[in-house]
């Protein structure tokens, strides 16, 4: 305070130093566009707003791993879809190789077209994703077989583990998102034991022996059956992740509204109350300056 | 003859008389706009008009009358001690509040948020190391600024014993100068109608007012007994009684001169916003920042051991560890933990994200006093925000109160112009007729002195 004027100026100067804090926050706001930079700006709304910003920083990253979980799945479709071709084509083959009329050499040949096909579903085992192997389950820094025809059987044991990945899903439920390579091409079911069909396949025509070729021949349309099962599960997974990215897309906006609606500033009525301080400022300094300056020293002779 | 020379007497002495309440005027004028100047009157005194027994009647001057008035001034004071608290409590309050951020991409927030999107992120890949170092990493930022916001109340803190050591020098220093003013009181009774003396000692007492409670009584010969919170004295008739402050401790003391603890009795003024924000607010601040470094790591640390790491261990050492005498929010720091050591996986499923899920959720648990991390730092920000706005809603009433109290003061005793140039009128007349009077008295007893030649 300064002590040498007066009580009643002492009261003017006052008045104008609050009017000149509102105009520097109204102003604040239309410049910047923000009614709550600070807590006191509105006490009420922070904790609110704080939990706003956290549920959107939450929903975004739920939507980039979102995105980044169905770059896997859409490879792992694309893979069980290849699976399905490839196990077809080993039908074919089968079914042509098991006509009285093949010889041996034919067979044998059959045989050799087999093995490629193994040795590319294998290779549809080991799919990689950004550096992840898909199907190894949750130890996804390995392959999850090796495969050499040469031995007996051709591939490796299973070198990865269950699945229990899960990803999150903006409703807060959890989508299960992968099945491991031991469960769809090695699975403890023979019936559909993929690697074990082909083997067996490949096998038979090797020994050229017709009863063994039908007997190999048997299981296959169960195990396509299984491997359509497979694919019908990562259609499944698109499907859901295809609901999670839009429900997430669809909070994210919510909750930038929410957030908007807590600290943004209303610019028209910003402006409009820059204008009204503005003019009152206007008015307090004319009417200040107008006061009179003159006392009755100034008229004496 | 001899009533000529006593009316020639008295007419000279009415002219003394209007010279001195010109001088008055003149101490009125020049000191319109002095701090605590109270505007001084004349007192004239007719003297007795006998005649018959020698008495020519006359007027004198019977001394200065003090417009000050002790209502006006106590109720300036009480008002610039309501003002001093709040502004204190405002300015500091001020300082604090960029602490608490609020914008969410920096400070604790941003660091929270960080932090957890790391988790969330491991959830996709959770046997990634470049994203489990990122999480550490991540880690080490939060606990950094715990570090930050528990550095910056702990200066906060520094910052309130600086100005409250200040302002006790301040009152120290400002109940010296009233003593002095005693002293030249009791030592010369004259001076207790000093308007310049008495404008001093108006002025320390309202610079007094704004650093505590105080109730000043003055006595007889003019002197100023000064108590604070109306117990504590701390200045009467030629002695002060110095305050002292012991900021030592965890709670900041104030002690009389005998060193006995005053603080509870102390209820406004400067010292008293400093004495809550020392030993009330911010610690309460600092408490509850502590308490959420401490959940906090506690819950991660705890969601972490019930887990495995990248081997199917269980880990060996807590990511986040505290010294909770210290305070938890200063001590906070992470373990030197290699990507792997992390245990983001299930026991029953090692290599999946059982746990990373689990720590992704942290955000929105309700993980203190049921509410999110976010909600509980949000709820401190706010009880800042709310304390400071309600210190600044204050600062603006009690300023205002502080001007009309002065303004009403001023009225009562403020130097008008107006009225001492009237004044100055007035006496012009009143000596020029005097000097007039004088005039034809010589005159007249000049004829008289030539009948008797």
């Amino acid at each position: 305070m300064i002590r040498s004027i007066d009580g009643n100026t002492d009261l003017y100067l006052d008045t104008l130093r609050q009017i000149n804090a509102r105009m520097s926050k109204a102003q604040s706001e239309v410049s910047g566009g923000k009614r709550v930079e600070a807590p006191s700006d509105d006490p009420a709304a922070i904790a609110n707003l704080m939990q706003v910003r956290t549920d959107l920083a939450r929903m975004t990253q739920i939507g980039t791993n979102l995105d980044r979980v169905r770059s896997e799945v859409d490879s792992a479709e694309g893979a069980m879809q290849s699976a399905v071709k490839m196990f077809d084509e080993v039908r074919t083959l089968g079914l042509s190789a098991s006509n009285s009329e093949q010889t041996a050499v034919s067979r044998a040949s059959v045989a050799e077209q087999v093995g490629t096909l193994l040795q590319r579903m294998a290779a549809l085992a080991n799919t990689q994703v950004a550096g992840r192997f898909i199907f190894s389950g949750d130890s996804d820094q390995g392959a999850a077989y090796s495969i050499d025809l040469q031995q007996n059987p051709p591939w490796t044991s299973y070198q990865g583990t269950a699945s229990s990945r899960q990803v999150a899903h903006p409703n807060g439920g959890m989508i299960a998102v992968a099945r491991d390579a031991q469960t769809i091409f090695e699975n403890p079911d023979p019936a559909k034991n993929v690697f074990q069909a082909m083997e067996d396949l490949r096998q038979a025509l090797i020994s050229n022996d017709t009863d063994a070729i039908q007997a190999a021949l048997a299981p296959l349309p169960g195990i396509s059956d299984h491997i359509n099962s497979m694919l019908s599960f990562y259609g499944n997974v698109q499907s859901r992740l295809e609901d999670a990215v839009n429900t997430s897309s669809k909070e994210q906006v919510r909750l930038k509204a929410d957030r908007g609606r807590l600290e943004d500033a209303d610019p028209a009525q910003a402006i409009l109350d820059l204008t009204q301080l503005k003019y009152s400022q206007q008015a307090a300094l004319e009417v200040r300056s107008k006061v009179g300056k003159t006392s009755l020293f100034d008229y004496m002779g | 003859m001899g009533s000529l020379m006593v009316s020639l007497r008295n007419a000279a002495g009415s002219m003394g008389a209007f010279e001195r309440a010109m001088g008055v005027v003149q101490s009125n004028v020049t000191n319109a706009t002095t701090p605590g100047y109270a505007r001084q009157r004349v007192e004239f005194q007719s003297q007795r008009i006998q005649p018959e027994l020698g008495l020519a009647g006359g007027v004198t001057w019977s001394g200065t009358m003090d417009s000050r008035n002790a209502f006006a001034e106590s109720n300036v004071r009480r008002r610039a001690s309501e003002y001093g608290a709040a502004d204190e409590m405002a300015t500091q309050l001020k300082r604090m509040e960029p602490l608490f951020d609020i914008s969410g991409d920096s400070g604790l927030p941003g660091a929270l948020t960080n932090l957890v999107e790391a988790f969330s992120a491991l959830t996709v890949s959770p046997n990634d190391n470049a994203m489990r170092q990122t999480a550490i990493d991540r880690a080490t930022q939060l606990a950094d600024s715990f570090h930050a916001l528990s550095n910056g109340l702990g200066e906060a803190l520094h910052t309130v014993d600086r100005s409250l050591t200040d302002q006790v020098n301040t009152i120290n220093s400002t109940v010296a100068k009233i003593v002095e003013i005693n002293r030249e009181f009791r030592s010369d009774a004259r001076a207790v109608s000093d308007a310049g003396l008495q404008a001093r000692l108006a002025t320390l007492q309202e610079d007094l007012s704004e650093s505590g409670d105080f109730t000043i009584l003055t006595a007889e010969d003019g002197s100023s007994t000064i108590f604070l919170g109306g117990q504590v004295m701390v200045a009467g008739g030629d002695k002060a009684y110095p305050l002292s402050v012991d900021t030592s401790g965890g709670q900041a003391r104030l002690l009389d001169s005998q060193g006995r603890d005053i603080t509870d009795k102390v209820s406004g003024g400067r010292v008293s916003s400093l004495l809550t924000l020392r030993n009330s607010t911010i610690p309460q601040h600092q408490a509850e920042i502590d308490r959420m470094a401490q959940v906090l790591a506690d819950t991660v640390n705890t969601t972490l051991s019930g887990g495995v790491d990248s081997t199917g261990q269980p880990p060996a050492q807590n990511l986040f560890e505290y010294d909770s005498t210290q305070g938890a929010a200063r001590t906070l720091r992470t373990n030197s933990l290699q990507p792997g050591n992390l245990a983001l996986a299930d026991s029953t499923a090692p290599g999946g994200n059982g746990v990373a899920l689990k720590l992704a959720d942290l955000s929105k648990a309700k993980s203190i006093d049921g509410l999110t991390f976010s909600e509980f730092y949000g709820n401190r920000a706010s009880a800042l925000g709310l304390q400071l706005q309600i210190a600044e809603e204050h600062v603006n009433t009690k300023s205002q109160l502080v001007a009309q109290a002065r303004q009403l003061r001023d009225e009562v005793q403020q130097v008008d112009l107006n009225e001492e140039a009237i004044l100055i009128i007035q006496y012009q007349r009143g000596y020029q007729a005097s000097a007039k009077l004088v005039q034809t008295l010589d005159e007249m007893t000049e004829i008289a002195l030539g009948l008797l030649r």
